[in-house]
């Protein structure tokens, strides 16, 4: 037999070993010659913390209980990791880039962030790891106690659980908390635990080995007596069967231990590649021989041996007290690994989310400068650690090591299964708020403990047995393990399902009916969003610079404005040139600055960031604000095209309003011109008819033909001229000839010229003398039209037997008015308003041989010289009055 | 993209990685089929070993599938892994 005393001299040798072991491995991460300790290898058998001690012997004993049931406990882990690329690798992921320590540190920053919500998972954490912790140190003092049952100077079990405390707390103190690194990341510990877990394997393969190969004889004849010792059913695709694989798998991840190791401590994603095989062929092996050393075990031991002890007493029993050893090293690997990551995770969490945030809040009253938050940190990490495994070991007191050891661990399971909701929810739904969480975790985690932590005391402690039979209040709804009337048999499957639905719909209701604060949303998008375009560009979180802050300041506020505010700033601080340095004072103006830009939320998020509180890198923000400035001006760009559009739009309407007007005009005047055309055709072509044909026609009637054929020949030729003359006025095309001629002139010339055209001696017309004072300089040829006109229309309309025509004058400051007026019969009211358009024949005139254009050269060539003509009104005939514009005046 | 590869390359490669990718999120809805539910009851039943055995064999048989496949799939998956 193994004398206690060398047993403890090989447990010492060992953890000596361990101690070189993650001493070298810290010499060589400080030197940084970390390609051995960045391996992957490594990373995949520090995941092995997961195999406990109650892998180690408890497996054993839940095979030769239930069957196959133990698998479950490692096909949950198996499934999570074969799907790594699903949900490890986000997980990982948002650790590196968020820098997260911890499980409460995960779940705060998803959700803004909330210290209440950190405190809460770390009191559930330590609440659900303790019994865990005391579980570890009962099986350690049971292997103990196989070695020295009868040895009556070994130590009592007491005295042994309080010497592993110590002593576990001693290298998770020295190993735990050496140094403080950003990353919360222990290579020498991890380093110790890979061997440990070489170690356990080793030790578990090799009495497996043993038990097939020396005391049975080979694999068949451990299957046939398999049929005959171990229960009849096989425990596998119940209800329970599945609990159980779901609990496993939430326990890999949320399990602080196992966060600590999976995503704090894990160095690179690629390692997550190889440990999605080679952690699941790790457990594959871990249980490969589990139910050939039950069943050995149920055949040779003597009945009422503990199957939890099967692995130790075995090979005691065949008297090979090195492989007892060796697997007694085993158990212990499994114990000390797992108390050394959870005493270090848990401290973390503690530390960070409670000591630090009460220290802070007392040391506001105290000159924080002169404080080191490191050696406080450190301080109450050590302190953390102690009372953590203090907690393990009054706990284990207190209980007196009663518990089956598998009990235990699945209490533990479901408690932190609990933040499984807030974590699934918050990797991937956007509106997963901070109340949600925080409903939805204490809601099952009370309910966890109603129905399950509780009750395992059997009525010992809180609930009294009383309650449990008859429920709270004696409202049998109300019965811890059938609550609301659900009678489910085992109580696990019972907690579970009651703690999970209603947990998950409390965060639900409750995530869906607030809303979540702006820290929140843009902590959501880059958790959710953690493969998307930001997370490529990580960058390690930096105090900001002013540099950093000027480059963010242009992208917000532009770049004169932020200069200005930054050479003030300066120069209030006293400096002559350069930024102002970044005090807190300049970081509040600056917030309130860009608070006008981008509201205050925006600003006070992006302040906090910058000023270093926050994991949002200014490079990242920068980008943001670029990306914001584009947005803005090429909506800026896109609203004044519009504008323009519109303007352009309206112009083109009104120029095709005109064109469709205009194109109207043509076709009238078309219309018109065609129409007069036709007259003096349709005479022409009848008179030259009867000319043609008729021979008998005399020589009299033959002289009238001929010469009504003349006269509409050229009245043809004169309408063709006056519209030739019309378009070419009209075409704005008449090249002025201007020369000094005298007025009177002019109106004598155009007198004469109309006279001549009608046989009109009698018609008196009367010009004042005043005239020959005024010379003008203007096209005289033109002008005299004008006059031609106005006088040939005056005489030819008048009706009177003595007609008059008066010519008059008024100089005006601008120019001069000519007025020419007749006592004729003047222009019936309804037709002023049309003796300017063309062929505007009016119905008076009935001896007219004109065509209606008259007029209508005459406004054109007045406008061509600048000046204008039109019609006024009066008592008796018809006045029109031509205006020439000073310009033309001499 | 280098000169020489044409754009229909580089769109098999894609699809080729996508459907890598697919199979990783397809495996443990495999596993969660053929180790959660009752599926496989009435194929241990029907054997002549006891159920316990017959079981534990198929438990362990697809296991071992599933870590292969996993070990496959980890070694193409792990090239598309950008690390800093």
């Amino acid at each position: 037999m193994l004398s206690f005393n060398i047993l403890v001299a090989i447990c010492l040798i060992y953890v000596i070993i361990l101690f070189m072991v993650a001493a070298i491995a810290e010499q060589w991460a400080q030197k940084n010659k970390l390609s051995f300790l960045h391996s992957p290898i490594v990373y995949t058998l520090s995941i092995s913390v997961y195999c406990t001690a109650w892998t180690f012997y408890g497996a054993v004993g839940s095979a030769a209980r239930n069957g196959l049931e133990f698998l479950a406990i490692y096909l949950g882990p198996t499934l999570v990791f074969i799907g790594w690329w699903w949900f490890l690798r986000k997980l990982v992921r948002i650790g590196n880039t968020q820098r997260i320590t911890s499980i409460a540190d995960l779940i705060s920053s998803r959700y803004g962030k909330s210290n209440l919500l950190a405190v809460v998972v770390t009191l559930l954490a330590v609440i659900g790891s303790t019994p865990y912790i005391a579980l570890q140190l009962q099986s350690l003092t049971l292997s103990f106690a196989v070695f020295t049952q009868d040895n009556a100077n070994a130590a009592s079990p007491a005295i042994t659980a309080f010497l592993i405390a110590m002593g576990l707390a001693a290298f998770t103190v020295v190993f735990g908390t050496r140094n403080l690194d950003a990353n919360e990341r222990h290579h020498g510990v991890v380093t110790a635990i890979a061997l440990e877990a070489i170690v356990k394997l080793i030790a578990l393969l090799a009495v497996g080995i043993f038990v097939v190969w020396f005391v049975a004889d080979g694999p068949t004849d451990v299957l046939q007596n398999a049929e005959k010792m171990l229960p009849e059913t096989t425990g596998a695709f119940t209800p329970r069967w599945v609990t159980l694989t779901f609990l496993s798998a939430t326990a890999i991840i949320c399990l602080p231990r196992m966060f600590q190791i999976v995503v704090v401590e894990n160095d690179a994603e690629k390692h997550l590649a190889t440990a999605s095989w080679a952690f699941p062929l790790y457990l594959f092996l871990m249980c490969l021989f589990v139910v050939p050393i039950a069943v050995t075990g149920l055949e040779i031991l003597p009945e009422g041996s503990n199957p939890d002890l099967f692995v130790l007493t075995i090979p005691l029993a065949m008297g090979q007290e090195g492989l007892a050893a060796l697997a007694f090293l085993g158990g212990f690997s499994s114990a000390t690994s797992m108390v050394i990551v959870a005493a270090i995770a848990l401290s973390t969490m503690v530390s960070n989310h409670i000591v630090l945030p009460l220290w802070l809040r007392r040391a506001k009253a105290r000159n924080p400068e002169s404080d080191d938050v490191r050696s406080i940190l450190l301080r109450s990490r050590r302190i953390s650690i102690v009372g953590i495994l203090g907690l393990g070991y009054l706990y284990y007191q207190f209980t007196g090591g009663t518990f089956a050891l598998a009990s235990i661990g699945l209490i533990a399971f479901l408690g932190v299964a609990q933040v499984l909701p807030a974590l699934l929810f918050g990797l991937f739904w956007h509106n997963a708020s901070k109340s949600g969480a925080l409903a939805g975790i204490l809601v099952g985690f009370t309910i966890w403990a109603y129905t399950l932590f509780l009750p395992s005391f059997d009525g010992s402690f809180i609930l009294s047995s009383d309650i449990l039979q008859n429920g709270l209040f004696n409202l049998s709804a109300l019965r811890p393990q059938a609550l609301f009337g659900v009678n489910i048999a085992d109580p696990l499957v019972h907690a579970v399902f009651w703690s999970m639905s209603l947990n998950t719909l409390a965060f639900i209701t409750f995530s869906l009916a607030t809303t979540p604060k702006p820290l929140e949303n843009l902590q959501a998008l880059q958790f959710i969003n953690v493969f998307g375009r930001s997370s490529q560009r990580h960058m390690p979180s930096q105090i900001s610079t002013s540099e950093d802050l000027f480059v963010l300041a242009q992208r917000i506020v532009g770049r004169s404005q932020a200069g200005r505010l930054f050479e003030e700033k300066a120069k209030e601080q006293g400096k002559l040139y350069g930024l102002p340095d970044p005090t807190s004072e300049f970081i509040v103006t600056l917030e309130r600055e860009f608070a006008g830009s981008v509201g205050a939320a925006t600003a006070h998020a992006m302040m906090a960031q910058i000023s270093g509180r926050e994991t949002v890198s200014v490079e990242e923000l920068i980008a943001v604000a670029d990306e914001t400035a584009q947005v803005m001006e090429y909506s800026a760009q896109l609203e004044k095209q519009s504008k323009e559009l519109a303007v352009t739009a309206k112009e083109l309407r009104r120029a095709n309003d005109k064109l469709t007007k205009l194109s109207q005009q043509k076709d009238d005047f078309l219309s018109q011109v065609s129409h007069e055309l036709r007259t003096p055709m349709t005479s022409i072509r009848s008179f030259s008819g009867i000319l043609m044909n008729d021979g008998e026609i005399d020589r009299e009637q033959f002289a009238r033909f001929s010469s009504i054929i003349n006269d509409e020949s050229q009245r043809l030729t004169r309408i063709l001229d006056d519209i030739l003359d019309l378009s070419f006025l009209e075409s704005g095309k008449v090249k002025l000839n201007l020369q000094h001629k005298n007025l009177h002139e002019m109106l004598e010339q155009s007198i004469i010229a109309s006279r001549s055209s009608f046989s009109a001696a009698k018609v008196d017309i009367r010009l004042p003398e005043k005239f020959s004072d005024i010379t003008l300089t203007t096209d005289a040829d033109r002008l005299t039209q004008v006059f031609i006109n106005l006088i040939s229309n005056a005489i030819k309309y008048n009706d009177k037997p003595k007609p008059i025509i008066k010519l008059g004058m008024v100089e005006l400051q601008n120019g001069i008015t000519v007025t020419v007026s007749d006592n004729g019969p003047g222009i019936a009211e309804s037709e002023r308003e049309i003796i300017f358009e063309k062929f505007s024949k009016l119905s008076s005139g009935g001896a007219s041989s004109g065509v209606g254009l008259g007029l209508s050269i005459c406004a054109e060539i007045m406008r061509n010289l600048g000046g204008s003509i039109y019609f006024k009104p009066s008592r008796s005939g018809a006045t029109f009055e031509v205006f020439i514009p000073n310009n033309d005046v001499r | 993209m280098s000169e020489k590869q044409s754009f229909d390359e580089v769109n098999q490669t894609n699809r080729r990685s996508r459907k890598k990718r697919e199979i990783a999120l397809i495996l443990p809805v495999i596993g969660v089929i053929l180790l959660l539910t009752p599926i496989v009851k009435p194929f241990i039943s029907s054997t002549e070993t006891s159920p316990l055995i017959s079981a534990m064999l198929f438990i362990f048989g697809v296991w071992a599938i599933l870590i292969a496949a996993a070990f496959i799939l980890s070694r193409t998956l792990i090239s598309e892994i950008r690390d800093k």
